[in-house]
């Protein structure tokens, strides 16, 4: 890698090298059977470059020797036309200075056997049909190994293993004509990651539904649970993303210092937590990971960025810089700001409290569509996948063929209660349970 | 040599089936965004699979080096014996081996373009955008170009060669008023060259002029309304909420849903005819063997609102005892082969477009989507644009446009279908299911019009 990177510098004034290992194991189950077992491995390099004063990108699978050679040319071909850069790669990191490298690795995930993510799986299909038998569930059970190592002609970068154990989870039951399906998603980079309470938690939410509500088209209270929160944080991630802000497609653009939502939410990215799975030592361009306030008590701090981004905006970046490609490997793109631990700060209410509170409302659990709709502005329009009937603060049954509108920012101005729990949600973000005073909600009549 | 690797690989395996699949990919990816270039690279990536069916059960191995397939081809062996042990009751369906070779026939290849020029062109294209109005507050416009070599062998014979290109462009006008942003785009592309991207100036225009004028639509109204689909909407329509329930791995090993998509069974009015095919030629979906070596073929899926058939992999037909369809597609070496849609359409109608909103006297014309989701029975998708239909004729723009409903009820109440089918190819992305995103797709669909669909809003 060392003498890729030589090279790469005498024909360029900086370069960067990304390089990663991968190992994934996935294990399947389908309608409560065992189907498959697979093994992953990935292999690639990604080579930036600045020549010019202009970037250079490229990607390959193969770092033999020759691919080496069509890595730089590549590089360097598309540097003659590329950006100019606003940037220079990270040195080394500072010794001695405060370490907020999280601890993402564990040797027990390393070890995983499938012989043992089967075994993983069958427990969590025992739990989740333990009630009802006839439940249909799907399972994927995933562990990863992944080393990454960063070096750039500034002497920056570095190199880090991480683990990761997921499991995803459904649970399909049929009835006369409806079609009920409860999925949760979960992981974490120890090995003391609970598969069980997953399951169980699939299990409850399946006992809570299986009554069916109406409910009628107009205006009531909402309250979103973490997880049905998805689309006002997709909205939220959209507009505080400092490429959007830049580009003055964001409603926060500008905005910094002003109260832009309620003072009872906090919103932060945070890479620094250990075990989580968004979290690592440094971002896919080597800065140093740390928590950045990105709105506290409704006041608007700042936005996320990478490198190049914060350049242009003279500013500097908050180690967010990622590399994630909507098509291929993630080493082919690349990096762009992304969030990595998103979170929602925890309010002072009581949860049963706020349910107990609504008259008459819905509870929004898991939705269909998030991030669907025109996100730049927040708007968001979501068909209720899994939500709940509440009538004088009581859960009456599930709802069905039901949507939830409204604009991110504007219910966000418009919050009755946050929990004082904050949850994992599909093991992606923190976030307590929100209920807003008034929603738009449509209805099927029946 | 590949296929000497491959073939060396094949022997003395121990398994009832395996199969090898060794892809070379050269992509060459372009953004825009505003007034700046925020992507611009070339990438190759080279890499392979192995399959192996043992005791009926399957194990799959991924990987770069493919210089160590003999021992790929073993750990996806023991994976499989693991999996047989436990619940193996896998069972291919039988097709005849192939040996073949297919080149595509490409107007002007993407390849024989530099870099300089793919970008020159985009920026005109920006440039378009940026220069129509000063509300437009900024731009995006992806492109991509994949050219691929796929290897395909198995334990049965078959070698199949297969090299594919996929172009595609994407340009998106964000229009903004203070705390209102607006977002239109428009697609182009196709499998025959880089010509498919070619001559979008027009449109792209038009697309900046629909982001300015969705400024001054007002939020819809929420409600039940009758609906009027353009061929685009329509076409994900079809994908999103019927095309996934056809995906036989969705219910060949569940009861309860194969007794809902029961053949010969009426799921919409005698006028809604659906079809799926990977040989209908010339569009996204189209190739001419799928990830399992299996012929491409054009499978119709409703006949005059009667459920006829589905598509499939080979274990899918093969346990329902069904003929596979060549549906099973990977979106690249990274993944085992699952059941996906190929060209997926509704067949064109009798209804013109001016007879369909002629007695409408209050519902909506929705037109492109910016997205659309299924999950079972129920779908959501968002219009990109819309109008509302007033006493037969086409009135004011509204916005945030999402409509929902039961993929079941809503087939019943397609009332009239147009005949103007249209397919839609371009842009980068492609369809999403489980882990494999984004498959290249294609999906069309004259006019057609739904009565009481569910539409979110305000």
């Amino acid at each position: 890698m060392q003498d890729l990177l030589n090279t790469a510098t005498q024909s360029a004034e900086a370069a960067e090298i990304y390089c990663v290992n991968s190992e994934t194991i996935p294990v399947l189950f389908e309608v409560n059977k065992l189907k498959n077992i697979e093994t992953r491995r990935t292999n690639g390099a990604a080579l930036r470059i600045i020549k010019s004063g202009k970037i250079g990108f490229s990607s390959s699978t193969d770092t033999g020797e020759t691919a080496a050679r069509e890595l730089v040319s590549m590089a360097a071909d598309s540097a003659v036309i590329g950006e100019p850069a606003k940037f220079d790669f990270p040195g080394p990191a500072a010794r001695g200075g405060p370490t907020s490298a999280p601890r993402v690795y564990d040797d027990k995930i390393a070890k995983l056997s499938a012989g043992e993510l089967v075994r993983m799986g069958q427990e969590i299909i025992d739990i989740i049909t333990e009630d009802v038998p006839s439940i249909k569930c799907g399972v994927q059970l995933e562990r990863k190994v992944e080393e990454v190592t960063i070096a750039n002609s500034n002497n920056g970068g570095g190199s880090y293993s991480k683990t990761t154990l997921t499991a995803i989870a459904d649970a399909l039951l049929v009835e006369a004509n409806d079609i009920f399906v409860v999925y949760a998603m979960g992981g974490s980079c120890h090995g003391d990651f609970d598969h069980r309470s997953l399951a169980q938690e699939i299990r409850e939410r399946v006992r809570l539904g299986r009554k069916i509500a109406t409910v009628s088209t107009g205006r009531m209270p909402v309250l979103f649970t973490p997880r049905g929160i998805m689309p006002l944080l997709i909205a939220l991630q959209s507009a505080l993303n400092g490429k959007t802000a830049l580009d003055g497609a964001s409603p926060l653009a500008g905005r910094i210092g002003q109260q832009v939502v309620d003072p009872r939410i906090s919103i932060y990215d945070d890479p620094t937590l250990d075990d989580a799975l968004g979290s690592c030592p440094m971002d896919g361009e080597g800065v140093q990971s740390r928590r950045t306030p990105l709105v506290e008590a409704g006041i608007l701090r700042g936005f996320y960025y990478d490198l190049q981004t914060a350049g242009r905006a003279g500013e500097s970046s908050t180690g967010n810089g990622f590399r994630r490609a909507i098509a291929g490997d993630h080493f082919e793109s690349q990096p762009a700001p992304d969030t990595t631990n998103a979170q929602i700060a925890p309010g002072d209410d009581n949860l049963e409290e706020m349910i107990a509170s609504m008259d008459e409302g819905i509870i929004v659990d898991q939705v269909m569509g998030a991030g669907q709709g025109n996100v730049l502005t927040g708007d968001f329009s979501i068909n209720v996948h899994l939500g709940f009937k509440v009538e004088k603060g009581e859960i009456v049954g599930r709802v069905k063929d039901t949507m939830v509108a409204g604009n991110t920012l504007e219910v966000l101005n418009n919050i009755a209660a946050v929990s004082s729990r904050a949850e994992w949600a599909y093991g992606q973000y923190l976030a307590p349970a929100i209920l807003f005073k008034s929603l738009g909600v449509a209805a099927k009549g029946r | 040599m590949v296929q000497n690797l491959i073939k060396d690989a094949l022997k003395s395996h121990g398994a009832d089936y395996v199969e090898i699949r060794i892809e070379d990919h050269v992509r060459t990816k372009i953004s825009l965004r505003g007034r700046g270039t925020d992507e611009l690279s070339t990438s190759r990536s080279v890499g392979g699979c192995v399959r192996a069916l043992a005791s009926g059960g399957w194990g799959f191995v991924s990987f770069n080096d493919i210089e160590h397939l003999k021992d790929h081809v073993t750990l996806a062996v023991s994976q499989a014996r693991l999996v047989g042990r436990e619940s193996g009751d896998c069972l291919l369906a039988p097709v005849e081996p192939v040996t073949d070779t297919v080149v595509p026939t490409l107007i002007v290849d993407p390849r024989s373009i530099t870099l300089a020029d793919k970008l020159a062109l985009l920026e005109e294209y920006n440039q378009i955008m940026l220069g129509y109005s000063p509300k437009i507050q900024t731009t995006t416009v992806r492109y991509r170009d994949t050219y691929s070599k796929k290897y395909f062998a198995n334990s049965e014979g078959s070698y199949i060669d297969q090299e594919h290109c996929d172009v595609g462009a994407s340009c998106r006008a964000i229009a903004r008023e203070g705390d209102n942003v607006q977002q239109m785009f428009v697609t182009s592309g196709g499998v025959d060259g880089y010509q498919s991207v070619e001559g979008q100036h027009n449109s792209v225009k038009d697309c900046a002029r629909r982001a300015v004028e969705n400024l001054d639509a007002k939020p819809v109204k929420a409600g039940q309304y009758t609906v009027v689909l353009d061929p685009a909407l329509a076409g994900v329509f079809v994908h999103e909420a019927f095309g996934h329930l056809s995906e036989s791995d969705f219910i060949y090993e569940n009861e309860t849903l194969r007794n809902i998509m029961v053949l010969d069974a009426q799921f919409g009015a005698p006028i809604l005819n659906i079809a799926d095919g990977a040989a209908l030629p010339g569009h996204r979906g189209s190739y001419r063997y799928d990830d399992e070596g299996v012929p491409s073929s054009v499978t119709p899926l409703i006949r005059d609102g009667v459920l006829v058939g589905r598509l499939h992999s080979r274990e899918t037909a093969g346990k329902m005892g069904e003929k596979p369809t060549g549906n099973a597609r990977a979106i690249n070496y990274r993944f085992r082969p699952i059941v996906r849609m190929s060209n997926t359409y509704i067949e064109n109608g009798d209804t013109s477009f001016e007879e369909m909103i002629s007695d409408i006297d209050e519902g909506i014309y929705a037109i492109e989507a910016y997205g659309g989701e299924t999950t079972m029975e129920m779908f959501t998708f968002s219009a990109m644009e819309a109008f509302m239909i007033r006493k037969g004729k086409i009135a004011e723009r509204v916005r945030n446009v999402v409509l929902t409903g039961n993929v079941f009820e809503t087939l019943m109440h397609i009332d009239a279908i147009g005949n103007d089918r249209k397919m839609s190819d371009g842009g980068v992305g492609g369809c999403g299911k489980g882990a494999q995103s984004p498959l290249p797709v294609s999906d069309g669909s004259p006019h057609i019009r739904i009565r009481n669909v569910v539409v979110g809003g305000n």
